[in-house]
C-alpha cells in the first residue's frame, strides 16, 4: 500500500480512529430500503433488524472489518426474475491493487445489496432485467451518487463448472461486456472442440483455467495467438503426458509468450522415482511414523515433497503408488 | 495543583500510576480556571486535580492504551467525559496507566511497566484502571476516570482502598473511549469518597449524540447522598454471592451488612439463583467484541508498523510485536468463538444476558441495595498471578456498581489494602456514604 487517498468529504477521518464510535443507524438508507423492497414485491422481515461485522485484513476499510445487515426483505419479483434477499452494507473504500492505493472518498457510504435468484439464462436477459432494476431505482430516485451509485457483481455458472463472479461492474453497459467476456464466443467454440475429444468434464476444467488466467491477464480469448497451441496442450495433459503443475506452467507461457508451443517433458522413470520416494521417506519419519499409525493423510505431504523436489515432473498419481508399495516394504 | 505535581514527582517514580504527564497543560487549564473563579464562575470542579485513564482521547495528547501498539498514537479529538472534566472546571494532571486495552484486573499487563499498589508497593493495584486506583489513594489526583467492563474501576478501587463506581451502561458517554467490548464498557470516576463520586457523576452522565446507546435520563447523585437515610433502605443479602470466596472477604461482607443492620435497615434475603451464568456469559461477550475492536490494529492505517514485503506480513508483524500476550490471548479466543461453526454462542449469550438482568430486577424489587463482595480475593503480590490468567479473570452483570472501603488488616507489618463490598443498587445510589 503505497497511498491513502481521502479529499475529507467523508468519516475516514474519525473512523481510522482508535475510539470513534458508531454513528447508530442511518435512518435514510432504512427509509430507502424499504421503499426498493416493496417496489420489488418483497416480503419484508418482522424481525429486528441485525448488523454484523464482516471482518478480514484488507486495505479497503479503515476498521478492517465491513457493517453488513442480516437480510430484511425476502423473497420478492421484478420482470419474472425472482429477488432472494435485500440487506444494507457499508461501501469499502476503492482499492487499486496495481497501482498499491487505496481511496477512501465511498468508504463507509451505505449500500442496498439487492440479490436474485439464478434465473436468467441469457446476457439479454440480464440486461433486460438490469434496465428494468436501474429504472426502478431512478423511479424511487434512491440513488446517491450515480456515477459510483450503481454496481453490479455478475455471477455465471455454466452446468459442470464452477460459478465466476465479477465484481463491481458501474454499468449495465459493463456487465454485458464483463458477461460476453465470461462466455466468450471463441471460448465457446474452444470449449465444443475440446467437448468432443476429451469429454464435457475435461473441457469445462481445461475452459475455466483459461479463462482465470485471461482474466487475471485483463484479455479476450481473441487476442490470443496460435489457438491449436491451447489445443495441443489439453491434449498433453488429458492424456497424462504432462503433469498438472507442468499444465498449469505452460497454460500461463501460452499466454505471455506467443513463440511459445508446448511439448511433452520427459518425465521420471518409476526408478527414478522410487529412488526419490525412498530419500523422502527416509528425511521426514515423523509423517512416515503417522502415516504407520493410521494416518493415513500423511501421505499427501510425502507426495507433496515429491513433487516439490522434483518441480513438477514427477505424476502425483503415480508417486503416490510408489509411496505407498515403499511405505509398505518398510 | 502546584502541591499535587509535588506528590506527582516525589511518589510516582516508585507508583508508575502516569503514563503521560500534563503538567503544562494542568498548569495553563488551572490559570484560564483561576480567571474564571475571579469573575465568578468555575463551578463544579475548580480547584480539583483529574488523572483520566489512557484509553481515553485527550486532543493532542498521546493516548497508548496501554499498549505497544498505540505508543505514539495522538487522537484529533477529546472523548466525551474528558470534555465534561474541562468544561465544568477540572484540570487534567496526566494519563493514567493501565492493563493493556483495559485487559487484566492486576495493572501488569501495561507495556509501560506495571502500577504498584498504593498501600504497599509489594502488592498489584488491581486493573484495569491500575493507574487510577493507585493515583487516588497515593493522593496524586484528587479524581480519577477510569473504565469499566468486567470489573475494570472496581478492581483497583478496591484494592487501593478508594472508592469506585461502574455506572449503568449508557449513562456515561463512551465516545473517545477505546472499545474493549463495545456492549459493556462503561466510563466511570474513582474518588477518596463517595461524595467525590457523586460530584463527578453529576458532570459525565448524559446523552451524547456521539454515543447512540447513552442514555437520555440523568440522575440525582449528589441528592441521594445527602437523603441517605439508613433506616429507610432494605439491604439484600444473597449467598450466592459469597460461594468460593476468601474466608477475609466474607468476614468483611458481613461486618458491612451488620453495620447497616445497625444503624437501623432492614436486612432481606434475595433470590439470585443463575448468578453462575454471570462468568460464562461474561467471557462469550467480551471475547468476540475485543477481538473485533482490535481489528482495526493493523499497522498500516496507524498504529505500530512494521514494514514487510507482503500486506499480510505487515499486519502480522505489526500485531505480533505491537500486542502483548493478554491481548493475541483474548484476539485468539474471541475470534474462535466468532467463527461461523460457533455463531450460536455470542447470540446465546446475549440472552443470557438478558436473564441476568431480569433476575438482578426481581431481586430490586426486594431490595434498594444488594451488598456482595468486590473481589473474591484480598490483593496479592505482583507477579504472583500474571501467568494463571483464569484466577484473574472475573464477571458481572451490566449492573451499577458502588464501592466502598471498609476493611484494612490491622497490626500487619505488611499494611494489606483494604477490600471492601459492592453494592449493586437500584437506583446508582451512593448510599455507602454514610461508611
Amino acid at each position: 500500500l503505497k497511498r491513502v487517498v481521502s479529499n475529507g468529504q467523508n468519516r475516514i477521518r474519525d473512523s481510522r480512529s482508535a475510539e470513534k464510535k458508531p454513528d447508530g443507524i442511518n435512518e435514510e438508507v432504512i427509509r430507502k430500503a424499504v421503499m426498493v423492497a416493496l417496489a420489488l414485491n418483497c416480503k419484508i422481515r418482522d424481525e429486528p433488524l441485525r448488523f454484523l461485522r464482516k471482518h478480514y485484513f484488507y486495505p479497503d476499510l479503515p476498521s478492517n472489518y465491513q457493517r453488513t445487515s442480516e437480510p430484511f426483505a425476502v423473497e420478492g419479483e421484478l420482470n419474472g426474475v425472482r429477488i432472494r434477499e435485500i440487506h444494507i452494507e457499508e461501501d469499502p473504500g476503492r482499492y487499486e491493487l496495481r497501482e498499491g492505493i487505496v481511496d477512501y472518498n465511498r468508504s463507509g457510504v451505505p449500500l442496498i445489496e439487492i440479490v436474485t435468484e439464478p434465473d436468467m439464462t441469457t446476457v439479454e436477459e440480464a440486461r433486460d432485467f438490469l434496465k428494468h432494476l436501474r429504472a426502478v431505482l431512478d423511479y424511487l430516485d434512491v440513488i446517491l451518487y450515480p456515477e459510483i451509485g450503481f454496481r453490479v457483481d455478475a455471477n455465471v455458472s455454466i452446468e459442470g463448472g464452477e460459478r465466476v463472479e465479477v465484481k463491481n461492474i458501474n454499468s449495465i453497459h459493463g456487465v454485458v461486456r464483463a458477461l460476453k467476456y465470461v462466455l466468450d464466443k471463441e471460448l465457446g467454440d474452444l470449449f465444443e472442440g475440446l467437448a468432443k475429444r476429451f469429454g464435457v468434464k475435461n473441457a469445462v476444467s481445461f475452459c475455466l483455467n483459461l479463462r482465470g488466467e485471461l482474466n487475471y491477464r485483463d484479455k479476450y480469448l481473441a487476442e490470443i495467438p496460435g489457438r491449436e497451441r491451447l489445443i495441443k496442450l489439453a491434449e498433453l495433459y488429458f492424456s497424462g503426458k504432462i503433469t498438472k503443475p507442468v499444465y498449469v506452467e505452460y497454460l500461463r507461457r501460452i499466454l505471455d509468450d506467443p513463440a511459445f508451443v508446448p511439448a511433452a517433458q520427459e518425465q521420471l522413470s518409476d526408478e527414478e522415482l522410487r529412488r526419490i520416494a525412498r530419500e523422502i521417506i527416509s528425511a521426514n519419519p515423523q509423517a512416515v511414523a503417522d502415516y504407520k499409525s493410521g494416518e493415513k493423510k500423511a501421505v499427501n505431504f510425502l507426495v507433496g515433497q515429491i513433487v516439490a523436489k522434483t518441480k513438477g515432473r514427477a505424476d502425483p498419481r503415480k508417486a503416490i503408488q510408489i509411496l505407498r508399495a515403499e511405505l509398505q516394504r518398510l | 495543583l502546584e502541591e499535587k505535581i509535588e506528590v506527582l514527582e516525589r511518589l510516582d517514580p516508585e507508583l508508575n500510576a502516569f503514563i503521560t504527564r500534563t503538567v503544562d497543560l494542568a498548569r495553563e487549564q488551572a490559570r484560564r480556571i483561576d480567571a474564571l473563579v475571579e469573575k465568578g464562575g468555575g463551578e463544579v470542579f475548580y480547584g480539583l486535580v483529574w488523572g483520566v485513564k489512557d484509553n481515553f482521547a485527550l486532543k493532542g495528547v498521546r493516548m497508548t492504551c496501554g499498549s505497544k501498539m498505540l505508543e505514539k498514537y495522538v487522537p484529533p479529538y477529546t472523548a466525551t467525559p474528558v470534555e465534561k472534566i474541562l468544561d465544568n472546571n477540572g484540570t487534567i494532571l496526566g494519563k493514567l496507566n493501565m492493563d493493556e486495552f483495559a485487559c487484566g484486573s492486576s495493572g501488569e499487563t501495561s507495556y509501560f511497566g506495571p502500577t504498584k499498589n498504593a498501600r504497599n508497593p509489594e502488592y498489584v493495584p488491581g486493573g484495569s484502571s491500575s493507574g487510577a486506583g493507585a493515583a487516588v489513594a497515593a493522593g496524586i489526583v484528587d479524581l480519577a476516570l477510569g473504565s469499566d467492563t468486567g470489573g475494570s474501576i472496581r478492581n483497583p478501587a478496591s484494592f487501593n482502598g478508594v472508592v469506585g463506581l461502574k455506572p449503568t451502561y449508557g449513562l456515561v458517554s463512551r465516545y473517545g473511549l477505546a472499545d474493549l467490548a463495545m456492549s459493556l464498557d462503561v466510563p466511570g470516576p474513582l474518588a477518596p469518597d463517595a461524595y467525590g463520586i457523586a460530584l463527578a457523576m453529576e458532570a459525565l452522565q448524559g446523552y451524547d449524540p456521539r454515543d447512540r446507546v447513552s442514555a437520555k435520563r440523568k440522575l440525582p447523585f449528589l441528592g441521594s447522598v445527602d437523603s441517605f437515610e439508613p433506616e429507610q433502605v432494605k439491604i439484600g443479602i444473597s449467598e450466592s454471592l459469597l460461594s468460593g470466596v476468601d474466608p477475609a472477604v466474607r468476614k468483611t461482607t458481613e461486618h458491612v451488612v451488620k453495620f447497616f443492620e445497625s444503624k437501623g435497615a432492614e436486612i432481606v434475603e434475595v433470590d439470585l439463583p443463575d448468578i453462575w451464568v454471570a462468568f460464562p456469559t461474561y467471557y462469550l461477550v467480551m471475547y468476540p467484541e475485543f477481538a473485533s475492536a482490535m481489528q482495526k490494529f493493523d499497522g498500516i492505517k496507524f498504529g505500530h508498523r512494521v514494514d514487510a514485503d507482503t500486506l499480510y506480513d505487515t499486519v502480522a508483524r505489526s500485531r505480533e510485536e505491537g500486542f502483548g500476550k493478554e491481548i493475541k490471548r483474548r484476539i485468539i479466543m474471541g475470534t474462535f468463538i466468532s467463527m461461523a461453526k460457533n455463531a450460536e454462542w455470542y447470540k446465546l449469550a446475549l440472552r443470557a444476558r438478558t436473564t441476568l438482568l431480569q433476575m438482578f430486577q426481581n431481586a430490586f424489587k426486594r431490595a434498594d441495595i444488594i451488598v456482595s463482595p468486590t473481589v473474591p480475593t484480598p490483593p496479592f503480590k505482583l507477579g504472583e498471578r500474571i501467568n494463571d490468567p483464569v484466577k484473574m479473570y472475573m464477571a458481572d452483570a451490566r449492573h451499577s456498581c458502588n464501592l466502598v472501603p471498609c476493611w484494612v488488616e490491622k497490626g500487619s507489618t505488611n499494611r494489606r489494602t483494604a477490600d471492601g463490598p459492592t453494592l449493586y443498587g437500584s437506583h446508582p445510589c451512593l448510599r455507602g456514604a454514610l461508611l
